[in-house]
């Protein structure tokens, strides 16, 4: 690569898509939804970015920890809130890949069970964006019992339906709790969506993995996933679930 | 020093303290006998969590067959996930506990005295066992039994085909099940207790667990690697996950810590059996005296507390 290009790179003008390694303008990226125009990469897309595509412009009302009681509550890698989509109102809880690998400790378990909550008193359609590389074990044993109350929390809600859009990529301990147990489950195309991380299968199995093993559309075609959507349809097809709800 | 030989120093020397117990007839055995037992303390209130993990992974210490013929009367194995497979990683069935019908499910890493974990894949469950496991609980839900279940595995089994097979949602599905079971759960945590495949039966309205038995969310290899790259450090790592069972029982995760012989339990199987079958006894009768009703609250008020105490 050109040192010209690096230099573009560096002040934002370009991005290298990581699937198929071509060059785009950054502007066309984002006027795309930030999906390569060559190979249909879907990019990560952090938590702000992800609501702004999918709510109604100006919608979305973050939701006030109700126990606040510190910075290590406050938890950046998801985002909860109440929001539009096409004009109908629901709950949403978005993860960002960029904070901590979307890690899910005690402040996040307790951001999604009180969304949770939220949804079982308001009735609202609930739908979750999940990104993470699972429970923040730094948080040693209550972070593995984030899956055991975040999955408690999903069973009291009766009233409302619930949505995981998995995106790339969602592993360990938040796929294999509540994200699992939605009443739709739908990803993005090409996301990584699994249990085990490949490094822990590799050390395991000591072979090469399969390429595409746990890829949105592997899990589709095993029966796991109910659809694939991609990112320019998202709102459509999450429009026609909170009208048929 | 290698843990083994320390172990191995500590059992000598207490072994010679007990031996000048019975020689010295006519003495005050009680008080030399407080003073083995006050050694005893010392020592292991200080092992170390890796060495728990060590004696948690020990080729000699129970597992789930010497449990299942030690406490139990008449187990009669059930097999398979009635989907189309049987999984060896998990075993179950119906037996009686004295005189009261049980369901008991739990990781089969290997058989009694048994050198054949591979054979179990080290109690790594696939899907298939996750679902027959499930299974098994809904059986004892169903007829209103108390369900047993025994931990000891390092994890879920990781592989393509158990990803292929959904093991994520299998655990998911695992921990939904036994959270809202309309019966009485007891876990018995008596070994490796490695992440969601642990906690896929790993949680109940009363929890045993043995003092090195180790419950984690991941290896302190593993997370060796992950703070420092590879898993020199894993001693380090043993003590920021705090697992042991003396450390869930500091929390009050625990309900019951059985004290495991000297050295740990595999120097004495069957003592640690019994008093695991002593204690579970007493969990069953106190929770078949209480109202289902009543049983699903507590259970319900103890996942919503489940958080660290502050400080
Ligand atoms: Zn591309």
């Amino acid at each position: 690569m050109s040192e010209v290009l690096d230099v573009a790179k560096k002040d934002g003008r370009w991005v290298e898509c990581p699937s198929c390694a071509e060059i785009i303008i950054t502007r066309k990226l984002q006027e795309n939804l930030w999906v390569c125009h060559h190979c249909n990469h879907h990019f990560r897309l952090g938590a702000r970015d992800r609501i702004g595509l999918i709510c109604d412009e100006g919608s979305f009302e973050e939701l006030a920890p109700s126990d606040h009681t510190g910075d290590e509550d406050f938890d950046d890698a998801i985002k909860t809130g109440k929001a539009a989509i096409n004009g109908m109102l629901c709950l949403l809880g978005v993860m960002d890949f960029s904070h901590k690998g979307g890690s899910m400790g005690v402040a996040m378990g307790r951001k999604i069970i009180e969304l949770m909550d939220t949804a079982q008193e308001t009735g609202l359609p609930l739908i979750f964006f999940t990104a993470s590389g699972g429970v923040r074990i730094h948080e040693g044993i209550w972070g593995l019992f984030q899956m055991l109350r975040t999955v408690h929390a999903r069973d009291r809600i009766t009233r409302s339906p619930v949505i995981t859009v998995f995106t790339d990529p969602t592993t360990g301990g938040v796929t294999a709790s509540f994200a699992a147990l939605a009443d739709i489950l739908l990803a993005e195309p090409g996301a990584r969506i699994g249990f085990a991380g490949p490094r822990v299968i590799q050390t395991v199995l000591h072979s090469e993995l399969p390429e595409d093993f746990q890829n949105a559309e592997t899990l589709l075609a095993n029966g796991l996933i109910d659809r694939i959507v991609p990112r320019r349809d998202l709102r459509d097809t999450l429009s026609f679930f909170l009208r048929w709800f | 020093m290698r843990s083994k030989d320390r172990f191995h120093e500590i059992d000598s020397a207490l072994k010679e303290l007990q031996e000048s117990i019975t020689r010295i007839e006519g003495m005050d055995t009680d008080e030399l006998a407080r003073k083995v037992s006050m050694f005893r303390e010392e020592i292991y209130a200080g092992i170390s969590r890796w060495s728990s993990i060590e004696l948690a992974r020990h080729s000699g210490r129970p597992v789930l067959d010497d449990y299942l013929s030690g406490i139990f009367r008449d187990f009669t194995e059930l097999r398979g996930d009635r989907i189309g497979e049987d999984d060896a990683a998990i075993k179950g069935g119906l037996a009686f506990l004295d005189d009261v019908p049980v369901v008991v499910v739990g990781h089969k890493k290997r058989s009694s005295r048994g050198k054949d974990h591979a054979r179990y894949r080290y109690g790594m469950a696939s899907p298939s066992g996750h679902h027959k496991a499930m299974r098994l609980m809904k059986l004892a839900e169903k007829f209103g039994r108390p369900l047993i279940t025994f931990v000891d595995t390092p994890g879920a089994y990781p592989a393509p085909e158990t990803e292929y097979r959904g093991q994520a949602f299998s655990i998911a599905q695992c921990i939904s099940t036994l959270a809202s079971l309309k019966t009485p759960v007891i876990v018995c945590i008596i070994g490796e207790a490695g992440s969601g495949g642990a906690l896929a039966l790993g949680f109940g309205d009363r929890i045993i667990m043995l003092e090195n038995a180790f419950y984690s969310a991941i290896s302190p290899e593993a997370f060796s690697s992950i703070l420092y790259g590879d898993d020199s450090n894993k001693e380090q790592a043993a003590d920021a996950l705090k697992g042991s069972g003396r450390d869930l029982a500091s929390e009050g995760i625990v309900d019951h810590l059985i004290k495991e012989p000297v050295g740990g339990a595999q120097n004495d199987p069957a003592a640690v059996v019994e008093a695991t079958g002593q204690v579970l006894r007493r969990c069953v009768s106190e929770l078949l005296k209480m109202d289902r009703e009543e049983i699903m609250r507590q259970r319900a008020a103890v996942i919503e507390r489940l958080l660290p105490s502050k400080g």
